[in-house]
């Protein structure tokens, strides 16, 4: 085959081609980002638009600089949280639930109270997996923490019916642990109350497992309800 | 990324059991140097609307677009390879499935390029429409030509005949009638649930509440379940006719005429 170096090349060219574009350029355009305040300041500490600013020695664009005394988003996840990450993605969540929000104006997420901003690539910098999900079969979870109790999350996985009548999404009743009261210490401090309708036998209580408690945790967890540098709430 | 394997299998194939050369030469190559160009950076447009830069996702769309010629080229170089041979292609396992394929190939290729543009995205992404749209991909156009690959090689490898044309027949009718049904229900189904997920009244209020929503992508979703009842049976047949096949005694088998499917 006299043409297989141009085969090769060739190859070779298309697969730089995509790998430069989508790998390389986004890593220099975002790989730099850290959390941030929501407004940003230039070196004489006055606040700039946005997220850039002209160095007046150099006359190069660079990043502002985080605000003093103002929290800096995202925050890492820890603890009981970050186990729940894991948890999430063992149990498959994912396939259902989306957490990536949509600007106003495109589908309806804004409408729907999904988010009241888009999301934005500084939202995930400090996820260990980046759960974006491409479907929805249940709704986006992006700010999930906002919306329900730890209550109302339990009561929901151990069967989604108790709080959403109708709903497709399967129990994780597996979770959690029906077992006998204990005559002499009484109820568990964490045993989860159920509607009267949905009500166990006497003289029995349901304990989360610690998974289920990881979980709830990390659902509690999800929030964009900050603004960036980079991005307002939606009027 | 299916694509690569199974135009080698389909372009290796389909003049191989013909016994004819393909259309055009020139055509595979400017379909494949395309593919090439293109394909890397289509995969963005699951991305659309999401927390990635705007550019990325446009560069992703026009991709997409642009994989309408690589889709095209290829669609004419099979489709005009077995003009006229339909009656063979009907009766060769091999080339019944891989025709099913490629048809599917050119199909669910430019709807896909379809779904990349901004505003049918609106409407598919995150629903079974985009579901629907990879089984389309996956089983009926990739999943197809694997099959008829393994009709095309195993006789050649055991030195031995298909031994059912019957469970041959089961095969591709459940399979045929599975997939279509399964991509029929999930497209129709998933672009009810996008138009509904999506509409808002004047007010900017949804029309529909969520569960409203997934409650009325159901009926769509035992479709869905039946096809794939449908697929189970298909490949049940398979499996027995390769356990058979496999199993039997050589002499049983051994020079026999090739199994051929009855017009
Ligand atoms: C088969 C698809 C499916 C899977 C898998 C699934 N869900 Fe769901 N989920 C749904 C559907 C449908 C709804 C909407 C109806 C409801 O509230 O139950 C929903 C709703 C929710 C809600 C309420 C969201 C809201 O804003 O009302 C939460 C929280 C949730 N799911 C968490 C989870 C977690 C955690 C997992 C993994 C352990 C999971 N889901 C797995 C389909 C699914």
């Amino acid at each position: 085959m006299k043409s297989l170096p141009i085969l090769f090349l060739g190859i070779f060219f298309t697969l730089a081609f995509s790998w430069t574009g989508i790998v390389l350029v986004s890593h220099i355009q975002l790989g730099f980002l850290e959390p941030a305040t929501p407004e940003l300041t230039n070196a004489e500490e006055e606040a700039i638009a946005g997220v850039l600013f002209r160095d007046p020695d150099t006359g190069r664009m660079v990043h502002g600089r985080n605000q003093d005394g103002v929290q800096a988003n995202p925050m890492p996840l820890v603890g009981s949280a970050q186990r729940g990450l894991r948890v999430y993605e063992q149990m498959g969540c994912l396939y259902c639930h989306s957490q990536q929000v949509r600007r106003q104006g495109f589908g309806s997420d804004f409408e729907r109270g999904w988010g009241n901003r888009q999301s934005v690539p500084r939202d995930y910098i400090l996820k260990e997996r980046v759960m974006l999900g491409t479907m929805r079969t249940g709704p986006d979870l992006s700010n999930v923490g906002l919306r329900y109790s730890e209550l109302w999350q339990h009561q929901h996985l151990y069967n989604p019916q108790i709080t959403s009548p109708g709903s497709t999404m399967p129990p994780y009743a597996f979770l959690y642990e029906v077992r006998p009261i204990n005559p002499v210490t009484g109820p568990s401090p964490i045993a989860i109350d159920l509607p009267a309708q949905w009500a166990l036998p006497e003289g029995y209580e349901l304990i989360p497992t610690r998974r289920a408690l990881d979980l709830v945790a990390y659902l509690m967890s999800l929030h964009q309800d900050y603004e960036l540098p980079e991005i307002k709430f939606t009027e | 990324m299916v694509d690569p394997h199974r135009f080698g299998a389909a372009y290796y194939l389909i003049p191989k059991v013909l016994g004819r050369p393909i259309h055009s030469y020139y055509l595979s190559v400017v379909g494949f140097w395309s593919l090439a160009l293109f394909y890397n950076w289509a995969g963005v447009h699951h991305l659309i609307g999401g927390p990635v830069p705007v550019w990325v996702i446009s560069a992703g769309t026009v991709a997409s677009v642009m994989m309408v010629i690589p889709v095209v080229v290829t669609a004419v170089n099979h489709h005009m390879t077995v003009v006229g041979m339909q009656r063979e292609v009907w009766r060769s396992p091999t080339l019944r499935f891989i025709v099913f394929g490629a048809i599917n190939y050119t199909a669910v290729s430019l709807l896909g390029s379809t779904m990349a543009l901004r505003s049918v995205n609106e409407v598919t992404h995150f629903t079974h429409f985009t579901v629907g749209h990879a089984h389309h991909g996956v089983y009926a156009f990739f999943t197809m030509i694997m099959f008829g690959s393994v009709y095309y090689m195993m006789p050649r490898l055991l030195k031995r005949e298909w031994p059912s044309a019957f469970l041959i027949h089961t095969h591709w009718w459940a399979c045929a009638l599975g997939i279509m049904l399964m991509v029929v229900a999930l497209h129709i189904g998933g672009w009810i649930q996008g138009l509904q997920m999506n509409a808002l009244d004047e007010d900017g209020v949804p029309v529909f509440t969520f569960i409203e929503t997934v409650r009325n992508t159901v009926p769509w979703l035992h479709a869905r379940s039946i096809s794939g009842l449908l697929l189970m049976i298909g490949h049940m047949a398979f499996f027995l006719n390769v356990f058979w096949m496999i199993f039997s005694k050589p002499a049983a088998v051994s020079d026999s005429k090739p199994t051929l499917l009855g017009a």
